[in-house]
Order: structure tokens, then sequence, then C-alpha cells
């Protein structure tokens, strides 16, 4: 079981995670978290079992209880715009953690919400903003990152897998997550302060950055290459298209097929 | 209403690039879009009017009236009465939390402040509209799965 009074003893954070709610089964910490009226900026929720957890394509993310960390930060940004990129600032500080427990791994960023290890999937997260009127009110970010689960079933064994699956080592939950969130906290200021350092440090970590990639844009797959730019200051996904015009998607459905 | 006229213009723009074109003219008012839609105006939509413009640019009163449409939020052709529900961005609207389920409200629902009414998906981040006032949907202006605009207004709810 999740330690919260070892956690609470080695949080460093000065906001994040210092109202963490601790949960042993639910449907997903996201639906929690969106519920909590009048939440504390920097609140927590950790489920030790998520039965419904959701991720990109409404795909389930399985995991197995007590073994890895799924959890949902409340955030309460003034601006609605550059959500993508708040997405990826996560993702980007979950690799930069997650590198610093292994001597050599290759890891890096599936656009728009996964964190890829060797070539399979180690963390997926899904952020949900609630609109009051024109207004944000809050955005949930959700986080799902496999830690000491050691077997995946069927299918997902070709393309999940877990810090302890690479390492051997069992790891603390409890540490991991206070490092996670000290790095999750210094992202999400650069992220309101608009900081390009920020763009800077995540693009190139975006699978396919630079290369001549396949777009699927709707669902269709654009029959031309585009060479991947990653993202601009406003979150938007840029590629050079064979033209080498500069082409900017902001909404749309988009894939990023590397091969 | 002139319905050869208004046949003429769906001609033109079927014939163009114009993807929405949004014409007055005194008391003649019409918004056509490539989509399939053809209503009078009940509202206007800064962002995609733009595009339109060049086809009358020696003409201020398009613009002039379109800021009109905007700002008259409540009062347009629906005969819906009631705050209009606008989106906060652009994307792609959804009635329900998944397909399967069932959507947030419909026609007729009572609703309570902080209440979800739909979800516009954009780039994977799933953007929920909560509900400012309590009250009764009068009329959804979209259907599950299309793209609206920023401030494309979306539902029509009178206030308790």
């Amino acid at each position: 079981m999740f330690d919260n009074k070892l956690f609470q003893q080695q949080l460093t954070t000065s906001w994040v995670g210092h109202e963490l709610i601790l949960l042993k089964e639910i449907d997903s910490t996201n639906n929690y978290a969106k519920q909590i009226e009048k939440a504390i900026p920097g609140t927590v929720v950790l489920a030790e079992d998520q039965t419904a957890g959701k991720g990109q394509h409404k795909k389930a993310w399985t995991s197995e209880p007590g073994k890895n960390l799924t959890f949902s930060i409340v955030f309460t940004p003034t601006q609605a715009d550059r959500i993508s990129l708040l997405t990826l600032a996560c993702a980007s500080a979950i690799e930069d953690v997650v590198c610093k427990y292994f001597d050599n791994c290759s890891i890096d960023l599936k656009w728009p919400n996964d964190v890829i290890c060797n070539g399979k999937k180690i963390s997926g997260l899904l952020t949900e903003v609630i609109h009051n009127g024109n207004k944000v009110d809050r955005v949930i970010v959700g986080i799902g990152l496999n830690v000491n689960q050691e077997k995946f079933e069927g299918e997902l064994n070709d393309i999940a897998t877990a810090m302890k699956a690479i390492s051997g080592k069992e790891e603390s939950r409890e540490q991991l997550l206070c490092d996670l969130l000290v790095r999750i906290e210094y992202n999400y200021q650069r992220w309101v302060n608009n900081s390009i350092e920020l763009i800077k440090e995540i693009n190139p970590k975006l699978q396919g950055y630079g290369d001549w990639i396949t777009l699927e844009v709707d669902g269709k797959s654009l029959s031309d290459k585009n060479k991947f730019l990653g993202m601009n200051e406003l979150g938007s996904l840029q590629v050079l298209n064979k033209e080498l015009g500069v082409d900017t998607f902001s909404y749309e459905q988009i894939r990023v097929l590397v091969d | 209403m002139d319905l050869k006229l208004i046949k003429n213009i769906l001609n033109l723009i079927s014939d163009s690039d114009v993807d929405e074109v949004a014409i007055e003219e005194g008391d003649f008012k019409i918004k056509v879009k490539k989509t399939g839609t053809v209503e009078q105006i009940t509202y206007s939509q800064p962002m995609q009017a733009a595009p339109a413009q060049p086809a009358a640019p020696a003409q201020p009163q398009a613009p002039a009236s379109a800021d009109g449409g905007a700002s008259s939020e409540s009062s347009g052709g629906s005969s819906a009465k009631g705050e209009t529900v606008k989106s906060p961005i652009v994307g792609t609207f959804y009635k329900a939390a998944s397909p399967d389920s069932d959507p947030f409200v419909k026609v007729g629902s009572k609703i309570s402040k902080g209440d979800t009414l739909c979800i516009v998906e954009a780039m994977k981040i799933m953007n929920e509209i909560e509900a400012e006032f309590s009250g009764t949907v009068q009329d959804i202006l979209i259907d599950d799965g299309q793209a609206v605009e920023f401030d494309q207004p979306l539902f029509i709810i009178s206030k308790d």
C-alpha cells in the first residue's frame, strides 16, 4: 500500500502534492479529481487500483493494483490555450525523472501524450479541461506510469513496459512520486511563464522530430511525407511540407507515424 | 424571399473555393456553409466570416453586420429563447462522454450550475463545458461529432 506519511516526509515541492487524496480503488482518478469542489491547486488524487483508466482513443489503460503510479493532478491556470503543451511538459518531466533511474535506456515522447521506453509505452497521460463558460476552471492531468509491474498480459506485453521490467529493481513509489512532482511543478511554472526553453527542451524528445514522417490527419494518412517540426509556442504541431511551406495543426486529430 | 436568388448563390458558392459566406442586404440575410446547411443568420462567427470578405472587399457593411450579429446573443433566429452557450475553443463537439453512453443533456433537460453540457475535443485534450447557471436546455445547435469554431453557439439555455 502506498505510504502517504512517507511520501509527505520526502516531498520537497512548493505546492504540488501537498494535498494528496489516496484511494484504494476508483474508476478513473481524473473522474474523481474533476468532481472535487474547489480543489486546492496541486491536489493529487492517487489510486492503488484504477478500474477504468482512460487513454488515448478511449483505450483502457490497465495496471496491476498496487504496483504502479496512477494519479491525477489538479491545476488552475488562468488561460485555456497551450494546454497541449502542458501535457507534454508533464510527459517531459516524467522522462527526465525516469531517465535518472536507469544507466542507459532509450526514452522519448510520442506526440501527443505518451512516454516510450525502449520502444514500449511506459507512461501515458490524459488531460481534461473544465470550462465554466468561456473561462477555464481547472485542468486535470491524469498520469499512468508503470513502475513495479513485471508482466503484461497478452498483446500488452508487446507494447507496454515498466521501470522494473527494464532495471530489474523494485522502486519506492513514494520517492518516485516525490521526484516526479518536483519536476512537474518546475515544468508547470515554466509553462505558465511561456518559457521558450521548455519548448526547446520538449521538441527534441519527440519521436520523429526533424525527420520526414507520415502524418495522419483526422484518420487519413497524408500521401506526402512531412518534416516534423514539433510544437510551436502556442502548442500547435508544425510540419514542413514537401513544398517547403510550414503547415500548422491546432485542433485536428493527428497521429505522427514514425517509420 | 427570392428562391431563385438563393439558388444562384448556392451555385456560385458550390463552384468557388469559399467554404462559407454570409450575405446581408436590407432585411434579407443569408448564411451558407458548404457542409450543407442553409440558414437564416442567427449568429455570426467572426473567425469564419473573415475569409468570406474578399468576395465583397468594397462593402464596409459586411464586417459591421458580423459584429452586430455576434453581440445579439439570445435574440437570434432560433425560436428557442434563452442564453447562448458558446464554445471556448476550436475542436470536435461530443454530446456524450463516450459513443455508448447517454448524452450529457437533451433538449428539455433541466440542468444545474456546474453540470457538464458537452465535451469539445482538440488534440486529445478533453474540454468539458460546464453550465454557468441553472436552467432548461431549449436548443442544441450542433450535431455530435461536428467541428466547432471558437465562440460558436452550442446551446440555448433558459435561466430558471
